[in-house]
């Protein structure tokens, strides 16, 4: 390929805008996974895999920071979501006053009961504005059942946000394979 | 494997306050799917609006025939959410998250399917959230076009409120080989 094709394709196109900025890899229990550099993106990009905590039915909850990492903010957001199983079970998820920025996964401690899920991230590192979040997530939970959410939430604080923490909810987290993406010129 | 295949084609900033917003040129025969990114909507004033859409033709003319269908759920934080649907609509109604005069904006993400093929109607997966009067919402929605219009733009547009004045809009293709 020639130089500057691997940037520009040959039809012109601006290439490779979905710009990996980290990927973290949980094998052992670990009681939390923080990003701590996110760049200069508008729209963060956010995919985790094969997630478990090491107790059963918890959930993947992430949260943000305003000061680097140094603390993370475990109180204000609100959500809505909707939640449905393959066992024809289906309802509204909501909250004025979260803990947490919703929910990013599900899993159980039984043999396959992970979950997957990508969330984008809006404004985060925009002073001026709040920090939103879409996702939608796939899991085997704890029944075992085939499960999915999908939600949009906000810390409605105009301030930067600067880090992501992810948990396991009320266990640590055993298994997650977790990356963050940059998407430029968004 | 493949890399950097999300490929950049376009940004619009909206900087002044306009009752609506065209991105154009921006399908084409180089992809069959495409991601649109949307930064923080927000109004020049405090009376919130929708988000309203429409298509733009190959040949530069608004689509505003009654052609567009929906369905919709918009995720309330506060309250019962709420289901939305149009058939035959001239507008893509809630087309983005209603929005308000910042910090409260509008963000979201949505993905275009075959705009650009005359032989195929233009679908649309929409996932956004938003904040206005003082309450947060999210929204999943999808919209169709029933026509076979070749299709290269979108039109971003005020659904009753104040001006939009801020905002950035971008437009990625995926690659698909």
């Amino acid at each position: 390929m020639p130089l500057g094709s691997a940037r520009f394709g040959l039809s012109g196109a601006d290439l490779g805008k979905l710009e990996l900025i980290q990927t973290q890899t949980v094998t052992s229990s670990t009681s939390a996974v923080d990003f701590t550099n996110l760049g200069n993106y508008n729209v963060h990009f956010l995919t985790s895999n094969n997630f478990s905590s090491t107790q059963d039915a918890e959930v993947l909850q992430p949260f943000l920071s305003n000061n680097g990492g140094s603390s993370f903010i475990n109180s204000g957001y609100q959500f809505g979501g909707q939640v449905g199983d393959s066992n024809g079970n289906f309802s509204e998820s909501r909250s004025t006053s979260s803990s947490s920025m919703a929910v990013l996964g599900k899993s159980g401690t039984g043999t396959g009961e992970h979950s997957g899920s990508y969330a984008y991230f809006y404004n985060l590192l925009d002073s001026s504005k709040f920090s939103f979040m879409t996702s939608h997530q796939i899991a085997f939970n704890d029944q075992p059942e085939a499960e999915f959410r999908f939600f949009s939430a906000v810390l409605p604080t105009a301030e930067t946000h600067n880090a992501i923490r992810l948990t396991g909810g009320l266990g640590n987290i055993a298994t997650l394979v977790v990356s963050l993406y940059g998407i430029a010129e968004s | 494997m493949a890399v950097g295949n999300l490929e950049f084609i376009k940004s619009e900033t909206i900087s002044s306050s306009v009752a609506n917003i065209s991105i154009t040129d921006v399908f084409s025969a180089n992809y069959d799917v495409y991601k649109m990114t949307v930064k923080a909507v927000g109004l020049a004033g405090g009376t919130a609006s929708r988000i309203d859409g429409r298509l733009i033709n190959s040949s530069g003319s608004v689509i505003s025939s009654s052609n567009y269908d929906r369905a919709e759920l918009t995720l309330k934080a506060h309250t019962t959410f709420q289901e939305l649907r149009s058939v035959d609509a001239d507008t893509m109604f809630d087309y983005l998250a209603g929005t308000d005069q910042t910090p409260e904006t509008s963000g979201g993400v949505v993905y275009f399917f075959n705009p650009f093929s005359s032989s195929s109607f233009t679908f649309m997966t929409v996932q956004g959230a938003s904040f206005l009067n003082s309450e947060f919402r999210g929204s999943k929605s999808i919209f169709v076009l029933k026509t076979t219009d070749s299709i290269t733009g979108v039109q971003l547009i005020s659904g009753g409120g104040d001006n939009l004045a801020e905002g950035k809009i971008s437009v990625y293709g995926l690659a698909s080989n």
